[in-house]
This record gives C-alpha cells, sequence and structure tokens, in this order.
C-alpha cells in the first residue's frame, strides 16, 4: 500500500536516504535504529507530513503529493512525538480527527473507549498524563484512519505501562487483522521481537536492511546497528511482561 | 452546544446588550458638560447610535482580531498590536500630518484615517512578505518582523515629531490614545461592520481549521487542514480589522489581548464558541469603557477610551495571568 522511490531529505548536516522500501500491507512493520538514525524523519515523510527534497512516496499506487488531504487523512493517519491540542478537551481532540472526513460520534467514541479514556473525555488534554495524552492523539489516529488505511506512529508505548502498551499492541493487532497496516518506530527491541512481523533496519539515515523480524532481530545485527554486545535473554533472566516473552502475544 | 458554554455565551450577550442600551442612554452635555441619563431627544440620538455602533464594532473587531492571531501564532500573547499594524497606521497619521504641515493645510480628519489605514495596510504587507518561510508564515519569524516593524515605525513617529509644531503632536497624542468617534465615518464603519460579521460567521463555519492549528503543523496536516493557508487567512484577516479600527478610533491597547484570554475562561477554548465570546467582551470592554468615560470628567474633557481599556483590560490581564501560573503549579 505504500512504496518510498529513491526518498532523501536533508536538514543540516544529516542525510536521510535514499531510501527505496516497500511496507508490506495488513503487517505490522517496526522502524528500529539508534537515536539520531532518521527514523521519525522517515516516519514523517511516508505519512506525507513532510517534504522530501528528492524521491518520492506512493500511496496506494499513488503519488502522495498528489493525493487530495482528504483522501490522504482518511488512508493515513500519523502520530508524532510532540503532539499539541493541550488546550481541548480529549473529546474534542479526537473528533479533529474527522474534520476533513465528516462527523462521526460513533468512531469517536469507539476510539476513546479502545484507548480507554472514557472517564477522561472531557478533561484537558493538558491536564493528563504524558501516556494518558499520548492514547489521547493514538485514538484521534484510530478515529482518523480507515479500517483497512495506514497507521504511522512515532514510538507509540514510549510513555505507556506495561499494562496499557499491551492494551495498544492488542488494539494495533485488531487492526491489522481487519485489513489495516501499521508502521512504527520504537527503542523496546523485546517488543519489536514481541508485536513486530517486519522490521527495518535504519542507521546514519540509510536503510541497512528491511525484513521479516524473526530473521532481523538476532544479536550480530543488531550489534552491528548499535554497536553494543547483544545476547538472546531466556525466561527469568529478565523481568519482562510475560507478553513479550511469549512471542506475537499480541495476536 | 454544552451547558457551561452557552451559559457563557449568553452570560455575555446580556451583559453587551446592557452596555449598549446604557450607552444609548448616557450621555455628556457638549455645552454645560453635565452628565445625562436619559433617552436621548431626535437630535443627539443619532450621536448616540453612531457612537455605540462604533464602540461595537471596533471592541468586536479588536477581539476577534487578537482570537485569529492567538491561534494563528500560537501564542497567548499575540495581539493586534504585535503585527505593527497599529505603529504603521500611527506613522501614516503621521505623515498625513507632517505633509499637511509641510503644505501650510490643516489635515482633515477623513485624510488622517486614510492615512492611518495605509500606513496599517503597508505595515501588514511587510510583516507577510518578511515573516514567510517556505512559502508560508512562519509564526516566529512573523512575531520578530511584526516587533521590527513596529519599533521602525514608532522611531519614524518620534522623527516626524520633531518635525511638526506642538499642536499637532498633541493632535497625534490624541489619536493614539485611541477613541470611540461619536461623529465616525459612515463609510468606514459599515466596512468595518461588514467584515467583522464576515469574518465571525467564517470563524465559525470553519472553527475546526482554527482549532487544528492547535494541534502543531504536523498533526495538522496530517489530519487534512492546511496550517499555512490558515495562518496566512487569519492573519490577512486580523490586520484588515486592525487596519479598519486603528483607521476609525486609533489604537486601542488591551482590548485584542483580554477580550479572547476572558473568552477562553468563559467558553472554552474551542473556535467555535470562542471567537463570538470574543467578540461580545471586545464589545462589552469598549462600550463600557466608552459609558463609563462619559462620567469622568478630569477638566480637560472626556478621557479617550483607549486609556480606560488599557486602565480595565492590563489588571484583567494580570489577574488571569496569575491564575494561569497558579493553574500551571498545580
Amino acid at each position: 500500500m505504500l512504496r518510498a522511490e529513491e526518498l532523501t531529505v536533508t536538514l543540516g548536516a544529516f542525510t536521510l536516504g535514499p531510501i527505496d522500501v516497500d511496507l508490506r500491507s495488513g503487517a505490522i512493520t517496526c522502524v528500529i535504529g539508534p537515536n539520531a538514525a532518521g527514523k521519525t524523519t522517515l516516519l514523517g515523510l511516508l505519512a506525507g507530513v513532510r517534504r522530501p527534497d528528492g524521491g518520492r512516496v506512493l500511496l496506494d499506487g499513488q503519488a502522495l503529493s498528489t493525493v487530495p488531504r482528504p483522501l490522504r487523512a482518511r488512508r493515513c493517519a500519523h502520530v508524532g512525538h510532540m503532539s499539541g491540542g493541550g488546550l481541548m478537551s480529549v473529546e474534542s481532540l479526537v473528533a479533529l480527527g474527522r474534520l476533513r472526513l465528516g462527523r462521526d460520534q460513533g468512531r469517536v467514541d469507539d476510539s476513546i473507549e479502545a484507548m480507554g479514556l472514557r472517564d477522561e473525555r472531557r478533561r484537558l488534554v493538558s491536564s493528563l498524563s504524558a501516556g494518558q495524552q499520548h492514547r489521547a492523539h493514538l485514538a484521534r489516529a484510530m478515529a482518523q484512519v480507515d479500517p483497512t488505511g495506514l497507521l504511522v506512529l512515532d514510538e507509540p508505548t514510549a510513555d505507556l505501562d506495561p499494562d496499557h502498551a499491551l492494551g495498544v499492541w492488542r488494539l494495533l493487532r485488531r487492526f491489522v487483522n481487519g485489513g489495516g497496516t501499521v508502521l512504527v518506530s520504537m527503542h523496546d527491541l523485546p517488543a519489536a521481537g514481541a508485536v513486530a512481523d517486519d522490521v527495518w533496519l535504519l542507521q546514519e539515515g540509510r536503510l541497512i536492511e528491511a525484513g521479516e523480524a524473526s530473521t532481523l532481530l538476532d544479536p550480530a545485527r543488531l550489534e552491528s546497528l548499535y554497536g553494543i554486545a547483544f545476547a538472546r535473554t531466556t525466561p527469568g533472566d529478565l523481568p519482562l511482561p510475560a507478553w513479550m516473552l511469549e512471542g506475537n502475544a499480541s495476536h | 452546544m454544552s451547558r457551561p458554554r452557552a451559559l457563557g455565551l449568553i452570560c455575555l450577550a446580556i451583559l453587551a446588550v446592557g452596555v449598549v442600551a446604557l450607552r444609548l442612554f448616557i450621555d455628556r452635555d457638549p455645552i454645560t458638560g453635565e452628565v445625562s441619563l436619559q433617552w436621548a431627544g431626535p437630535q443627539w440620538l443619532d450621536l448616540r447610535l453612531g457612537a455605540a455602533f462604533a464602540g461595537a464594532a471596533l471592541g468586536a473587531a479588536l477581539a476577534i482580531s487578537g482570537a485569529l492571531l492567538q491561534a494563528a501564532l500560537q501564542n497567548p500573547l499575540a495581539s493586534p498590536s504585535l503585527l505593527g499594524v497599529a505603529s504603521g497606521a500611527g506613522l501614516g497619521v503621521m505623515v498625513v500630518l507632517w505633509g499637511a504641515h509641510a503644505c501650510a493645510m490643516t489635515a482633515a480628519t477623513g485624510l488622517l484615517m486614510t492615512g492611518a489605514f495605509v500606513g496599517a495596510l503597508l505595515a501588514l504587507l511587510i510583516v507577510l512578505r518578511l515573516g514567510t518561510r517556505g512559502g508560508w508564515p512562519d509564526p516566529v519569524t512573523t512575531i520578530l518582523a511584526g516587533v521590527i516593524v513596529s519599533t521602525m515605525a514608532m522611531a519614524g513617529i518620534v522623527l516626524l515629531q520633531g518635525l511638526v509644531p506642538e499642536g499637532l503632536r498633541g493632535r497625534f497624542l490624541a489619536w493614539a490614545m485611541g477613541t470611540v468617534p461619536d461623529l465616525p465615518s459612515r463609510g468606514l464603519l459599515i466596512a468595518l461592520g461588514a467584515l467583522t460579521v464576515l469574518l465571525l460567521l467564517a470563524c465559525i463555519c470553519w472553527s475546526g481549521w482554527l482549532d487544528a492549528l492547535g494541534l502543531g503543523d504536523v498533526a495538522a496536516t496530517n489530519i487534512g487542514a492546511h496550517p499555512g493557508a490558515v495562518r496566512t487567512a487569519c492573519l490577512v484577516g486580523a490586520g484588515l480589522l486592525t487596519a479598519c479600527c486603528v483607521a476609525l478610533g486609533g489604537p486601542m491597547a488591551f482590548v485584542g489581548l483580554v477580550a479572547p484570554h476572558v473568552a477562553r475562561l468563559l467558553v472554552g477554548p474551542m473556535h467555535r464558541f470562542l471567537v463570538p465570546g470574543a467578540a461580545l467582551a471586545g464589545l462589552i470592554l469598549v462600550v463600557g469603557a466608552d459609558s463609563l468615560r462619559q462620567m469622568i470628567d478630569l477638566g480637560t474633557g472626556r478621557l479617550p477610551v483607549g486609556v480606560l481599556t488599557t486602565l480595565i483590560g492590563g489588571p484583567v490581564f494580570l489577574i488571569l495571568l496569575r491564575r494561569e501560573v497558579h493553574r500551571a503549579q498545580g
């Protein structure tokens, strides 16, 4: 559903790309890599919220820059790490996801419910915890995107406790099972191993490898990517949430 | 509409009707200087109606302008004076006064209004041009450009003040404090009223686009909004409203800054309610101050409305600021 061709952008001394990659439909794909590898920039380019200097992104076979804004909003929802909306209520924020798509109170209510924010729906976003704020923005994206659309999420569980993180992954897995596609960036490698179908390895603005998570998340590749040693864990070594050690527990 | 928002809007609307009615009853006799509190006879009714409508239009327009600027620049301190429009208008007025003096003429009020309007528009165009980054207005660059244009215009005003006699300086100072004209230019008043109503309706119809700016440009773009275009429309609309206001009544401090904050407290942050609420709050502040000044006699004629809006608006703004600080500290 999404394809990048010769995608490049330069931000000061940093250059991302050129990147050629196909995003697999109906899968959760994790972009991993060290800080300043270009994960947030890449996600912004693929979601159409940032303009590339060169190359193009194809959404459903059409150049993303030519896709009308309402259709783009419907097919691809993006949640960045620094989102505003602090002065509005949770319900108003989530309803804004439908700005160009027509009011749909049912979708808004369902998204708020799915993110566990029913009791907070009238509260100002700025009065919520960081994790609750992030869930409010995820609810906005869920209210916005088509069931067969694409969710692009920058570190969606970075501020969440393990319980709510599992809730989000289960929701994303349900979204994928319903025909949707998910592209996320994250630093939590055990969680990536537990939830990702595909993985993209990004380093210093270059896409090193893209493929199945079970193949690419091995200690040697990660050592090369991050420059530190990695070892496989066995149950009991680390106090990880049980679902992470059970493979794709979010299925 | 939720109950608290509706209640807030209704309270503001009742207060607005009240102050306009008060302004129609209250006046100062231009000959005896005595305050009268009675329904005007036919010979005075037109004057009071003109002043009431001018005050209402000025207050509502400045408040809408402030609300648009605060949304566009995502800055709670944004106000019509921030764009350099008022200072540009002041320079325009000063240029007219200086030009008339150099030609040994007396500048008519209409000419001063024209000078103010042209100066305001020029300042707006320069700020918009300088504040553009990547094809669209950038909030931080626009604010910086506004401050610089405003400072340069003020320097020009001071320079020209040195070139005109004291009497003309006094005329400029009277204009610079802002006033509600008893005999407003009918054409300008109609233009300001029409523009105010038009922008108010546009803000209500497209309120979601203004709300979207609060998400930041990335999220706003993702939900299908066009932050650059919305920001440009807001700046141009606010600039035109301010230009009409300063041409009609001179610069009036604090109205555009305080009114949106008062409305935010009473009707919430969503622009569908915030913009009408701000318009009503601005109307109440200006017409209320205009009514109040009819009752104050310092022996030198009536005070300019701008003095009262500043004396009322300043403390109100400080109280709001303290509330925000306390709320932020939890």
